[in-house]
This record gives C-alpha cells, structure tokens and sequence, in this order.
C-alpha cells in the first residue's frame, strides 16, 4: 500500500542503470576514457545536480539507481578523475574559441550556443569541485544514506551471465560485485540490476546418458548472496511478444535481432512484484513507459526541438543543431534553441505524468489493488544521448510529487511495503533486442564465447592447484582473476553486434585474454620472481586496476562437476 | 527412468551421498541394486534411515533392477543408482543395460584389497570387472564429491601397476 499518499493508486518506480566499461589506459577517443569522461559531464554530474537540487525543495525523488562496480570503481579513480578534470577544461577552452570564431563572423545563433556552453560547462565544474569535492560517488551514497534513493548493485564488470558455461564464473562476477558495492558505499545491497535483465532458469545439465546436474538458476545465486530482487523485461513476465523498441537509442545505437515470440510462456502483469521459488523477488519493465522514452521513432527523445546528438560543429565538436525531424538528414538539421526545449520537456513531462496515472489508475480500478509501474533505463540515456533528459527527470519527479494519485517509490521500499503474493516462473529472457541472448551470441560474436569458457574452467582448476599460494602467487592469482572479469564483460560482444566499436572491443577482449593467458604461463613456470615477469606484471596492474580489496581468486572455485574430459 | 548417476560406493547411502551428490544431481529416487541387501530386512531399515524424506527407496537385486530401467517404469524420476562393487554393474550391464558412464566413489580397503587411492582400494574381482565395463566404452570416473577432479580409474589402475 501507499505510505504517503492516501489517495494513490499505486507505485512510480524509476530506475536508473548506470553503466560504462573498463577504459583505464585502453584508448581515449573516440573509444575508450572518453565514454566516462562525457558520462560524468553530460550525466552523472547533471544527475546529482538534479537530485540534491529536489531535495533541497523537500522533494524526495526515490529513484533507484544501478551503479555497476566497474563503474564505481572508475568514477572513484584519481588517474581518470584527474583526466576528467583535463577533459572539462578542454571543453570550455573550445566553447571560448567557438565565442571568438563566432563573434568575428557574426554568427548570433552559434554565438549564443557557444556561450551557452561555456557556461554550462564551467558550472558542471564548479559544482564538481566545490559542492562534490570531486567524489561523485560519496554524493550518490550521501543520498541513499538519507534515503532519497537506493542504489543498487550489479555483476561486477557488466558480464552477461546466462551464457557463462560455468556456475563459478556466475558466482564470482557476482560476488565481486557484491564486495566492490559495500566497500563504496559502507553497507550490502538490496537489490541488483542483471547486466541487460538477462536471466535463466534453473536446468538440469547432461553430462552422459546417465549423468545429469543441476544448475541453479541465477536468482537462486542472487539469493545465495543476500539479494532480495532483481528486474526482468516485461515479457518475461507478460508473455507475448519481447518488447523490442523500434529503433532504440542506447548508449552504442542501433541494433536489429530476430524477434522471439514468448506467446506462450508465462502470463503475469508488471504492475506487481512476483516471488520466485528461490525466494528472490522480481520486478517487471513497464512496457508502455519504456516504450515513450526508447522509441526512436515517437518517444520523447525524439522531439524535433531536442538536440540533434549526431551532428557535430567541425572544428569545436560541440552540438548545434536541433533534431529538427527524423526525416531530416544532418546536412539539414536546424540551429539548436535551447529555449525552445524547455517547453517541450514541460509537456513531455506532463504528458509521461498522465500517462503512468492512467496506468495505475487503470490496474487499481480492474484489481482493486496498489500496484506498481517499474521504469528503468539506461542513466546515459539522460544527458548524454538525449540532452534535455536530465532535465526532463527533475520535471517527472516534481509534477508526480504533486501528484495525489502516483506515490513515488524506490524498489526496496515498494517491495517492504508490497510483498509479493504469487510466485512465478521466468523464461530465460533479457531486454535486449528480440528478447533472448542474441545481440551477445551471434555469428560475429560466437569465437568469443569459446575464449570465456576456455578461461572459466582453467579459473576453476588453478583454483584447485592453488589452494595454499604464497603471497606473490595469491597477488598474481587475483590479478588473473581481474582480467577474467575483463574479458567476461557483456559490453564487448555488444559493442561489436552494434558495429560501433568493432575493432575497439575486438582488441581489448583479446588483451585481456593475452594478459590472462601470459599470467597464467608466468605462474605455471614457476616465473613469477623474474624481473622480466615483474615488469609485465606491474604494467598490467597498473593499467587493470578495479576491485583491488574485492577479487580473491577463490571466488572461482568449483560449484559443480568438472566437465568431461575427452 | 532418467538415470542421473551410476555410483559404486561400497557404503551405499551415507551423508557424502546425501548431502553432496543429491544436492547436485536433484535425484528424487535412490534405487539400491545389491542381491544380498535386498533380501535382507534389517539392512534396507536401515538404508530407509539414511535416505532423506523426500527421496524414494528401491532396494532390488540385480535381475528387479535391470528389468525396472528395461522396462523405463518410474520414467518421471531422477535415479540414483548405487552399487557396492563394480562386478554387480557388469551384471547389470550385461543384462542389456547401457550405460556411459560410472562414478567409482568409495571402494574401502579390507584384507586382500590394494590401495589405489584416497578412497579406491580393489581386488582382482573388481578390476577384472572394471577392465570389462572399460572395454564396452563406459567412463570410470574416480570422485568422492561432485566437484572433484574426475580421475580416469583405468589410468589409474594402470599407472599403480595393476593393469597393463
């Protein structure tokens, strides 16, 4: 039931699933520390802006935030931080020249953007600096502290976990992520965003005609590790066809995939939370709220007086032009004014207001029943790829405060108030395009999947080789065990599907499954005292440098029979 | 009848067997195949003892056992199927019963046995037996838990001088 609003029908839960891969030292643009550097600029700066901003007003804004730890762990690095504060002095420096160029050629409207920029830039800094001290995420922990949102955890570097051969490589991406969120943010977490709501069932394993396994299901190691829910796709629960998006606006644009028809498979609503047998709670994707944001075609990030994010000024690179229309090519795009969104974010805002009041209206007049409408998207969506998103944030929460009729509510807190009262069998699912693993297991993605499991039994048997090391072979242990959850990140075989960072994400799986490889050899041979071997081995230290408190190698002991072998 | 493990473990039912092996392989039906332990009422009481609540009991001789995977009743169940000693799964075997693979768990050592391991200590009937599943391209895999290593059990008796 509500806690605040007597009359509400029901539950607004926003949900925010930050996300950036390991770019420490692997390239700067276009690929590489450049994706945190503009996600701390255009997003998560304007973010926390926004939310101690309606705190201030005695707005709460109970959104619930995903950080994965290999985020957190970049957004707390003094290297890229110092890097970041370089990155933000380049981008004003380039909106003052903009300022000089423009004003010698007269051009008022450029010349407005400019300043426009200069200033919005120069306050991302300010602020940065003097209201955050530089520790971004002690600032997003401040807030869950006070409870004005919860934040919570994710796999440890993003790794796509139905796919992974092994239950050990599940458990430790799961584990490490688990130690890196407490180490962060002082306390365990509740809930847990799967890297792309991808889930499976529990199944039973063959191994001969007459030997067969059980392989738990992936809330039933969510639960293992003290988690009490996770998000799934709406037809996951639904049923019927996976929601697809049209044209989404993800972080890495475009991708098509063959669509899967789930018609038959299970028939629930996601306007309330379901138990698993495990004990383990899940929450489904509102469609019709995720569609108005992600449709490239008709959601709000569309909207012809938004900035245009693909066109760029040829000397500066800063964004000028509005989208205009998607019918419109770039060459024709029209001057971006910044005024002329405001409105629009204003309607947009009302409008998304409405419609998650009709929806909830809706369920409590059929069911009689508080319900819940689950919105989750990708933080960099907001700010980054849709530039008024941020601000279209602050709009939502604020009219839905005044809302009598939505209670805005973080998921742990719906989920203490709202217990689930059925329980429920999932699919294996994620959210990704055609509703199964296919944007991550494809023709051009297949070799990797065979490196990843190569790797996890080799994991599982230095484990078994290792039980007692010594000191330098426990250090060079976990220093393996990082570069698995390198190569292990879902955003590789993703970046590569999209076609945006083919190459890019090529390379870097096949660095880390180098760095793997030449560690492991170095410590088989009984090498690891050589000057030779301490060289490499710092320079790989140094450059992968996540979860140095959080990563035993242990985490990938054995869970289940070894394979066969041949 | 799904058959989920073959094991032979000269103790039968006992706590590795519970709370190891059936927590992994989610067997719902033990089926004890032993000639003298299914003629003899006292040992099955006990055996019942051992088996959890809500796993089924078959203790059957070797001829009820075979006819029962011929005859593929109970075919909704995950069998675990126990063995005291390698020359009752010859038998088995040899009365048409297909097998791929075996996990030799737990042969204990007594007078006129050879350790070959840990937990494998076996005469010349057990691996003359072996050596005959082995040669109809069963795998004998030696494994006290689930998550152990599996050791071929062949290589092993050859590597301790007891096979050629």
């Amino acid at each position: 039931m509500s806690t605040n609003k007597k009359q509400a029908y029901g539950a607004f839960c926003l949900v925010l699933h930050s996300h950036l891969p390991f770019t420490r030292k692997a390239g700067v643009w276009p690929f590489g520390e450049e994706w945190l550097y503009e996600g701390l600029m255009e997003t998560y700066i304007p973010l926390l802006e926004i939310l101690y901003d309606l705190k201030k007003k005695n707005i709460s804004p109970q959104f619930t935030v995903s950080i994965t730890p290999v985020l957190m762990e970049q957004l707390a690095d003094p290297y890229l931080l110092s890097r970041f504060e370089q990155f933000i002095d380049d981008k004003i420096r380039r909106a003052e020249e903009d300022i000089k160029r423009f004003e010698q050629s007269t051009n008022h409207e450029f010349l407005h953007l400019a300043k426009f920029y200069k200033t919005l830039f120069s306050d991302v800094k300010k602020v940065y600096f003097e209201r955050y001290n530089r520790d971004v995420l002690s600032a997003f922990r401040k807030l869950q502290e006070e409870g004005h949102i919860e934040i919570i955890t994710c796999a440890a570097t993003h790794g796509y976990l139905p796919l992974f051969k092994r239950d050990s490589s599940i458990q430790a991406q799961l584990a490490a992520g688990i130690e890196v969120y407490k180490k962060h943010m002082g306390t365990a977490p509740r809930g847990i965003w799967l890297p792309e709501c991808a889930y499976r069932p529990g199944y039973y394993q063959n191994v001969t005609k007459n030997e067969s396994y059980y392989k738990p299901g992936i809330d039933e190691f969510l639960v293992k590790n003290g988690i009490q829910y996770f998000i799934s796709d709406s037809h996951a629960i639904e049923g019927g066809e996976a929601f697809w998006g049209g044209k989404r606006v993800g972080l890495y644009g475009e991708i098509f995939s063959p669509k899967i028809d789930y018609q038959h498979k299970v028939q629930g609503t996601n306007f309330k939370p379901y138990l698993l047998k495990s004990g383990c709670t899940v929450f489904g994707r509102c469609k019709d709220t995720g569609l108005q944001v992600w449709s490239g075609d008709w959601g709000y990030p569309a909207d012809g007086s938004y900035r245009e994010f693909h066109k760029r000024e040829s000397q500066s690179g800063l964004q000028y032009w509005r989208i205009t229309s998607r019918q419109v090519s770039l060459g024709l795009k029209e001057v971006y004014v910044p005024a002329n969104a405001i409105p629009r974010i204003n309607e947009n805002s009302y409008h998304f207001n409405h419609l998650v009041e009709g929806l909830l209206s809706k369920y409590f007049h059929e069911e009689k029943t508080f319900g819940m409408v689950a919105a989750p998207y990708d933080t960099e969506l907001f700010g980054h790829w849709w530039f008024e998103g941020v601000a279209w944030l602050k709009a939502i929460a604020e009219k839905m405060y005044y809302n009598p009729y939505v209670e805005q509510m973080t998921l742990g807190k719906y989920l203490e108030a709202n217990p689930p009262q059925q329980v429920i069998e999932l699919p294996e699912s994620s959210w990704g395009e055609g509703g199964k693993h296919y944007v991550w297991m494809n023709k051009d993605t297949e070799w990797m999947w065979s490196y990843i499991d190569e790797v996890e039994i080799i994991m599982e048997n230095l484990v078994e080789k290792y039980p007692q090391p010594n000191d330098k072979q426990k250090e060079v242990l976990d220093q393996i065990s990082r570069e698995v959850l390198l190569l292990q990140s879902s955003d590789w075989p993703f970046l590569i599907t999209t076609g945006q960072a083919k190459e890019y994400s090529s390379e870097r799986f096949l660095v880390h499954y180098q760095r793997f490889v030449r560690l492991t050899d170095y410590l088989n041979k009984n090498m690891c005292h050589t000057p030779e071997f301490e060289d490499y081995f710092q320079k790989v230290k140094d450059i992968d440098n996540l979860f140095m408190d959080s990563v035993d190698y242990k985490m990938y002991k054995r869970k289940e029979p070894p394979p066969l072998t041949k | 009848m799904p058959l989920v493990l073959v094991r032979i473990d000269d103790r039968l039912i006992h706590g590795q067997v519970v709370e190891g092996w059936l927590r992994t392989i989610h067997a719902n039906h033990i089926i004890v195949a032993n000639d003298e332990v299914a003629g003899d009422e006292m040992q099955c009481a006990l055996l019942s003892l051992a088996t959890p609540n809500n796993v089924k009991l078959s203790v059957l001789n070797i001829e009820q056992t075979a006819k029962q995977i011929l005859d593929n009743t109970m075919k909704d169940d995950r069998v675990l199927l126990l063995f005291s000693n390698p020359v009752d799964v010859l038998r088995l075997v040899e009365k048409g019963v297909e097998l791929e693979s075996i996990n030799v768990g737990g042969l204990h050592f007594y007078e006129g046995k050879t350790q070959v391991s840990k937990a494998l200590c076996v005469d010349n009937k057990d691996i003359q037996a072996l050596l005959s599943l082995g040669k109809k391209g069963i795998k004998l895999e030696a494994r006290i838990v689930p998550t152990d290593e599996r050791i071929d059990v062949l290589e092993m008796l050859v590597k301790c001088g007891l096979l050629e």
